[in-house]
């Protein structure tokens, strides 16, 4: 009985102090896909940096577009020179918050499907986007996903028309980072 | 019918020629600081403040850039998506610079606190907009010199 009553204690606390904190990880994923009858496209950024505020659930990423990995170099060079002209735009910016933080606990372990809400910014256009998002609570860590579409005209990202087969018009994006305690 | 015959070959040369260049632009490797040109030595600090005063125009500097950096190793991962070091400067705010390797170059591995000298090519800097984590600069395609 008195051990049931300590874990009681112990997790009921340790979930109060997780809900004030920042949880954070400069190790997220960034990844899309673009498929077309012609050509499959994939990248992917490991160096993500995410910021999450588990009281508001506001949520902070930004990803340097450099640092996006393709299978050839050739498609590394054609996304940084031609599509989203990193040199003047060096970085994708998420701004957003979870729109009902009803839906999801943070005190408790679980899963939980949220809807985000926010600002992304690619190739220095700023577009509102909300999408589903899922977060699994647990052992110290906040394990955040979402995947969603993000159109190339909507961020001004002009393919070439000898390349329309071979790049898609919406892209698929994944995002995934794993979220710990931000201890200052 | 003989100026046809003479022409053949140069035309069969010139698709050749012309396959072979696109061939090798579409299976060149990539780059790494392993092969690239050293453009700068930094140590960590240095390199962090120069990002931190003035982020567009260290940018335009730097951008892919390798750049040969000195500094203590802070953290070390390794896992499938890569490994990762990470510098830690003395600026006021806790920014950090992070390089991810190039695995095949990994030889051995320096622990927590060691003094370090690695290359990589630049990435650029993510500010801290919050305030609470510190800036980075990021490294890519890295390799350790010692």
């Amino acid at each position: 009985m008195n051990k049931s009553l300590i874990i009681f204690c112990i997790v009921v606390l340790s979930s109060f102090q997780m809900m004030g904190q920042k949880f954070f990880t400069r190790n997220g994923h960034l990844g899309f896909f673009s498929k077309t009858n012609m050509e499959d496209i994939k990248a992917s950024n490991e160096s993500v940096t995410y910021i999450m505020d588990l009281s508001t659930g506001e949520i902070n990423i930004s990803a340097l577009q450099t640092n996006f990995q393709f299978e050839k170099a050739l498609m590394q060079e054609h996304y940084n020179e031609n599509y989203v002209e990193s040199s003047k735009f060096p970085k994708a910016i998420f701004k957003g918050k979870i729109d009902d933080m009803s839906k999801v606990n943070f005190k408790m372990e679980g899963v939980y499907n949220a809807k985000v809400s926010g600002n992304l910014e690619i190739h220095g256009v700023t577009k509102p986007y909300s999408v589903d998002a899922v977060f699994k609570v647990g052992g110290g860590h906040v394990l955040a996903e979402t995947n969603f579409k993000v159109k190339c005209a909507d961020h001004n990202i002009k393919i070439e028309s000898s390349l329309k087969n071979n790049i898609a018009e919406s892209i698929d994006v994944n995002a995934k980072a794993d979220l710990t305690e931000l201890k200052k | 019918m003989k100026a046809m015959k003479k022409i053949a070959p140069i035309v069969f040369f010139v698709i050749l020629l012309g396959l072979g260049f696109a061939y090798y632009q579409w299976n060149k490797p990539k780059k790494s600081a392993a092969s690239e040109e050293v453009f700068a030595h930094r140590n960590a600090t240095d390199l962090y403040m120069e990002f931190t005063s003035d982020p567009t125009g260290a940018f335009q500097i730097y951008n892919q850039r390798n750049i040969e950096v000195r500094g203590v190793m802070d953290a070390f991962s390794k896992d499938s998506l890569g490994t990762k070091l990470t510098l830690r400067t003395e600026s006021a705010d806790g920014g950090i610079v992070t390089i991810t390797l190039v695995d095949e170059m990994i030889a051995s591995f320096p622990v927590i606190g060691d003094s370090v000298h690695i290359r990589g090519l630049c990435a650029g800097y993510i500010p801290d907009d919050t305030g609470l984590l510190g800036g980075e600069v990021q490294l890519n395609q890295g390799i350790i010199v010692n």
